[in-house]
């Protein structure tokens, strides 16, 4: 019986062996910004497009945060006692690997390494689970394409790479390293600063191959499984908020990016010790995510919670930053140049100019000539109600050079656009409206975008008060059909 | 706030507007906004104080104002003069221009720079004597040409002397010049522009 069970155990451990090599491989090559690229028959390594921007450094971090609150948070729940549970917190490894690329899949072995810290497990082990964790985001990343599980190829590709072929790397990385470690000798638990380290609870090769394993595997293939309707369904919210990866290759200048991305790696990684520190210190360590006592769990939830009030931050924040690379120059001159120019003009102008068609031909240009080529790839995926709301107000306040907001008009198809201190009619008194230009601004801006996508909307904008007229601001009316 | 907005907003015109018009309507802006520039520069409270001739002087005011005005998108490769008799010519080659960027034509169209300097050149030169400034676009990046050049002619005046030759061998620094523009960018300038500009009109500030 026990020579059975021992050459079984040794398949597992040779099954698992190149397994762990190969993940290993992949974690380096793709930090260090190569990919495994496959071509007819051959195999070869080639040079990933850059991604490692400051976007995606806060994405590592960020992911971590978030997967280790999930982690946490959901302990899990035993279905066969000793054969399986299921651990909801497992279902956020493919969303960020297949949102924010590399730095996710990254982020989710990290924050492995920080559920792991105070959840108890934490130990020279540890390091299967960033990488089984790693390669759990990494496969998903990899089989899926932009946008997600449109056609029934991709969904059978991904249930049985995603689902199946995922799980099991991950479950033999995570417990085939455990059992090369524990078999080297290697049982003793890292030790603390000003404290005693606990003790790390070895297991015999029986519970690793007979329960970890099976427990592993059956929950990581049930929520990769269940990771597909989550990237369904939040796919258009990141994309449309710039932070799939793939929409921002080459958009920002990523030079030092990766030297920062491994620092900050290693940073996260020290912090995790810190973590573990200050857990087995203050008698937190391996109560938290252990069980399924939610209030204990309480810790993990802010985690969660934390790392999503972060993620949301950066989705609002990169938009407004991706208008501002574009329209700031590093090396332009004041707004103020701007305000001379239309000094001059307004001298020279018919009175009977319609300034509203400059406007909208103005707009229609600054659409076309400098946002398009810069930021096609994110606008292509932008609904026109989305890009009213989130991009109009950063290219307003950059082209008036003051603060606007942007509110809900009568109707869902209709916005109204506050513009303080604005340019065109700074110091100036009139009866009448005399922003035209702002109004056709806006129009023009968004019919050209509407063109770019197809549609073609009939787009109307009246400013309907002014500060030249006595008002606080200068309010606009933009609707479309 | 990007220069080239103020670019877009001058290929907006040259799509409203004729040609004849666009080219009328764009000096004439040009012209005002380097009056602008130049009645801030001139402004008691700032005053240039360059160590050097006339010419020279002329030859700086160009590289600061169009800097001050356009940005360092504007990119002067050569600004030169030459004289022969009592007319004077200010020669000026832009390898980077901001205008007609967004423009394709098969005339030249940087019309607002042909005005600039015609206009910035007149108000110098007023302070010493009364001379006609006429400035023409020579070659455009928007009709295929490698750059923008400008050809700024004046008579001097009769009765006053002609600029002798070896004043007019000028060689700027550009680093000075760079370092000026730095200085003009770190005081308190484009507020006196804006007043400037809003005076223009008769707006109250």
């Amino acid at each position: 019986m026990n020579a059975d069970v021992h050459s079984e155990m040794n398949l597992n451990t040779v099954i698992s062996l190149p397994m762990i090599v190969l993940s290993f491989f992949i974690l380096v090559v793709e930090v260090l910004g190569y990919e495994i690229a496959f071509q007819r028959s051959r195999i070869s390594l080639v040079k990933a497009e850059a991604i490692f921007d400051w976007v995606s450094v806060q994405a590592m971090l960020l992911s971590a945060v978030v997967y280790a609150g999930a982690l946490a948070s959901t302990a899990g729940i035993t279905l066969v006692e000793s054969l399986t549970w299921l651990r909801p917190g497992n279902v956020m490894a493919p969303l960020l690997g297949y949102i924010f690329g590399i730095p996710g899949c990254v982020g989710v072995g990290l924050g492995n390494l920080l559920a792991d810290s105070f959840s108890g497990y934490y130990g020279v082990a540890s390091l299967g689970g960033f990488v089984g964790n790693f390669m759990l985001a990494y496969i998903p990343h990899k089989v899926l394409s932009d946008p997600p599980l449109r056609r029934t190829g991709e969904a059978a590709r991904y249930s049985l790479f995603a689902g199946v072929v995922s799980p099991l790397i991950c479950a033999y990385v995570i417990v085939g390293l455990l059992d090369l470690i524990w078999s080297a000798g290697l049982t003793y638990p890292i030790p603390i600063i000003g404290g005693v380290a606990p003790p790390v609870q070895v297991q015999g090769e029986d519970v690793l191959w007979g329960t970890l394993f099976t427990i592993i595997a059956t929950n990581d293939i049930v929520m990769n499984l269940i990771a597909a309707v989550l990237v369904v369904l939040s796919f258009r919210y990141f994309s449309e908020k710039g932070l799939f990866w793939k929409d921002r290759v080459g958009l920002f200048e990523s030079k030092g990016g990766r030297t920062k991305f491994l620092a900050l790696l290693l940073l996260g990684v020290v912090l995790c010790y810190v973590s573990y520190s200050l857990s087995v210190l203050s008698g937190l360590y391996g109560k938290i995510g252990r069980s399924q006592d939610y209030v204990g769990n309480i810790f993990g939830v802010l985690f969660f919670a934390v790392g999503l009030v972060g993620v949301l931050s950066v989705s609002t924040n990169s938009v407004k930053n991706q208008i501002l690379s574009i329209l700031i120059g590093s090396r332009s001159v004041d707004a103020r140049a701007l305000e001379v120019y239309l000094s001059s003009r307004r001298d020279v102008l018919k009175k009977d100019a319609q300034d509203e068609i400059t406007g909208e031909r103005l707009g229609a240009l600054l659409f076309s000539k400098v946002l398009q080529p810069s930021l096609a790839r994110l606008l292509r995926r932008i609904r026109v109600q989305v890009f009213v709301d989130d991009y109009l107000k950063h290219i307003m306040l950059h082209m008036m050079n003051s603060k606007c907001s942007v509110k809900k008009g009568i109707n869902a198809k209709s916005r109204v656009i506050s513009v303080e201190d604005c340019v065109l009619c700074k110091g100036v008194s009139s009866d009448v409206p005399v922003c035209g230009l702002i109004a056709g601004f806006t129009k023009g801006l968004t019919s050209e975008f509407a063109e770019t996508k197809g549609e073609h909307l009939a787009v109307s904008a009246t400013e309907t008060e002014c500060k030249a007229t006595g008002r606080g601001v200068c309010k606009i009316e933009l609707s479309w059909q | 706030m990007d220069i080239r907005i103020l670019a877009l907003l001058a290929s907006s015109d040259y799509h409203t507007y004729p040609p004849t018009e666009y080219g009328e309507l764009q000096s004439s802006i040009g012209k005002r906004c380097s009056e602008i520039v130049y009645a801030a520069l001139a402004d008691k409270g700032f005053t240039v104080d360059f160590t050097a001739t006339l010419y020279q002087i002329a030859s700086e005011l160009v590289r600061i104002a169009g800097s001050l005005m356009f940005g360092t998108e504007l990119q002067f490769s050569n600004v030169k003069y030459q004289a022969e008799g009592d007319s004077c010519s200010l020669h000026v080659i832009v390898n980077a221009c901001p205008i007609c960027q967004y423009i394709q034509s098969d005339h030249a169209v940087c019309y607002i720079l042909t005005g600039f300097l015609s206009g910035l050149m007149q108000a110098f030169l007023s302070r010493f004597a009364d001379v006609k400034v006429h400035s023409i676009e020579t070659s455009c990046i928007a009709r295929g040409d490698p750059s923008c050049g400008f050809e700024t002619n004046w008579r001097i005046p009769t009765g006053l002397p002609a600029p002798r030759i070896q004043e007019l061998e000028i060689r700027i620094d550009e680093k000075a010049v760079n370092e000026k523009v730095s200085e003009i960018l770190a005081t308190d300038f484009y507020q006196k522009v804006v007043v400037y500009a809003r005076r223009r009109h008769g707006v109250a500030t």
